[in-house]
């Protein structure tokens, strides 16, 4: 198996909304909602952006970075919870916006908060087996809370791309392993025609995010004979500021380690997106040589766990395209009214 | 109802989803969308298909308050005449994510994949190029 990533790209709109701002609404100590979640604000996409439109701004970003012919991608898979449409592919819309040829085979897929980092796995089979000369696997989402409820402070918009790729000397980071960790757990779930998710409250926590990040991490470490102290950047999927730095507390994990991927807290949780926003994030700063460990979280459950190693390739490639903290610090501040407008809470 | 031809649509996907053109090879004029037949030099022209520039600057722009149908939840809503970099045409096209006060002629703005439509709850989602404020110069 010999895979790497070629080419990576962020988006995340620009509106941002504060926690305080929310909690004012229903009444609520927005200080210490803050504290308690580790979230200051989230980014909101406009009216007119979704699943769809994200998935296109990450892609041309990562094809800035990867140089390569954009006809030879062979793969497209975007994973959300959010695709435009419930039948009728996202991926295709992607093709056809970035201008791929139509020699490619294409899915969305669905996995919660997890399955843009599935994708990424099934683009490295198909490039390390030679079917394909490169794939595409994007990350993204829109996600909502209902209105009131916990998830309304965290859910948030933007997405992550990653263009993987078999040639070593074309890697900005070499995949060295990966391993998965998966089980039947309704923690937090939406049924057909529900507009918002529902959760299993405390449930979400403890035998859920939990004990499939801290198995698919403790698996991947046996698997390659290596130590959590061996990796530069950690990140764990952020549905919220606390319980992924509680992961790194199991681990021990020193913050230093925690922080280049932190976008939590200036983001909110970007479902499908927010673990790959978090590599996104480490790319764009993490030196040569130096070592990656991600974990994503979806609930259902399961986890996706990866070791990388970064090229030096990575500092000519990250200069060619928006890094993640451009998007991270480029904001504008809405009120919940402009809020509520954008994301349809309104039925007019 | 539908209301749209989603076969006519689906003819411009190509064109829609990104600043691709025509081009007359003979007078050397742009087009955007896309002319198959150039109206000054008729069958003589030879049109070639072209890429644009995402990047360009307003020359001239208006809000909407009182927008067509289909477009009441977006209101109000920035409509700009966009000349695109590198000599391009002249590009009709909404503002978006940007605060009316700072509108401009003259605002440099790049080109951004976004929902134009959505046909009912249950018809097709139109999607095309609207344009944003460029936040950083040459990404
Ligand atoms: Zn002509």
């Amino acid at each position: 198996m010999n895979s790497g990533i070629v080419g990576y790209g962020a988006y995340i709109p620009r509106f941002r909304i504060k926690v305080e701002t929310i909690a004012e609404v229903w009444g609520k100590d927005g200080n210490a909602i803050k504290r308690g979640l580790k979230i200051d604000e989230k980014a909101v996409p406009n009216y007119d952006e979704d699943t769809a439109t994200i998935s296109v701004h990450a892609a041309l970003n990562a094809l800035r970075r990867a140089k390569i012919d954009v006809k030879d991608i062979g793969a497209i898979y975007v994973g959300s919870e959010s695709h435009p449409y419930a039948v009728k592919p996202t991926s295709t819309i992607v093709g056809e916006a970035i201008g791929a040829s139509n020699d490619y085979t294409a899915a969305d897929l669905e996995f919660a908060c997890k399955a843009g980092s599935a994708g990424i796995q099934m683009v490295m089979g198909l490039v390390s087996s030679g079917m394909i000369k490169y794939g595409l696997a994007i990350g993204a989402d829109t996600a909502q809370g209902a209105p009131g409820n916990a998830l309304e402070y965290s859910a948030a918009g933007g997405g992550a791309a990653f263009i993987v790729g078999s040639k070593n000397n074309e890697m900005i980071a070499k995949i060295d392993e990966t391993y998965s960790f998966s089980s039947d757990t309704p923690d937090f779930w939406r049924r057909n025609y529900a507009k918002y998710p529902s959760h299993g409250g405390r449930f979400t926590g403890e035998p859920a995010y939990f004990r499939h990040v801290a198995s698919a991490t403790t698996g991947l470490l046996e698997k390659m004979g290596a130590k959590i102290d061996d990796f530069d950047h950690v990140v764990f999927h952020m549905p919220n500021g606390k319980f992924p730095l509680g992961m790194a507390r199991k681990f021990n994990i020193p913050i230093e380690k925690m922080t280049s991927g932190f976008v939590v807290q200036k983001v909110g949780n970007t479902y499908s997106g927010c673990s790959l926003l978090g590599l996104s994030a480490v790319l764009d700063v993490a030196k040569a040589g130096e070592r990656i460990f991600v974990t994503s979280y979806g609930s259902g459950a399961g986890s996706d766990s990866f070791a990388l190693t970064v090229s030096d390739l990575v500092d000519k490639r990250r200069a060619l395209a928006k890094t993640t903290k451009m998007y991270v610090d480029s904001k504008i501040y809405i009120d919940y009214p402009t809020y509520a407008k954008f994301r349809g809470k309104i039925s007019v | 109802m539908h209301r749209t031809s989603v076969p006519m649509l689906w003819r411009r996907f190509k064109n829609k989803y990104k600043l691709l053109g025509t081009h007359c090879e003979k007078c050397n004029t742009d087009f955007y969308p896309p002319r198959e037949l150039c109206p000054k030099c008729r069958r003589t022209g030879k049109i070639v298909e072209k890429r644009f520039s995402n990047y360009g600057a307003i020359v001239t722009y208006t809000q909407i308050y009182a927008p067509p149908a289909g477009f009441e939840k977006s209101v109000p809503y920035a409509l700009a005449i966009v000349r695109l970099d590198k000599n391009g045409p002249d590009v009709l096209g909404q503002v978006v994510d940007c605060d009316a006060k700072k509108l401009k002629i003259g605002l440099r703005v790049e080109a951004s994949f976004r929902k134009i439509y959505e046909d009912g709850k249950e018809g097709i989602i139109q999607y095309g190029i609207k344009f944003m404020p460029i936040t950083h110069e040459n990404l």
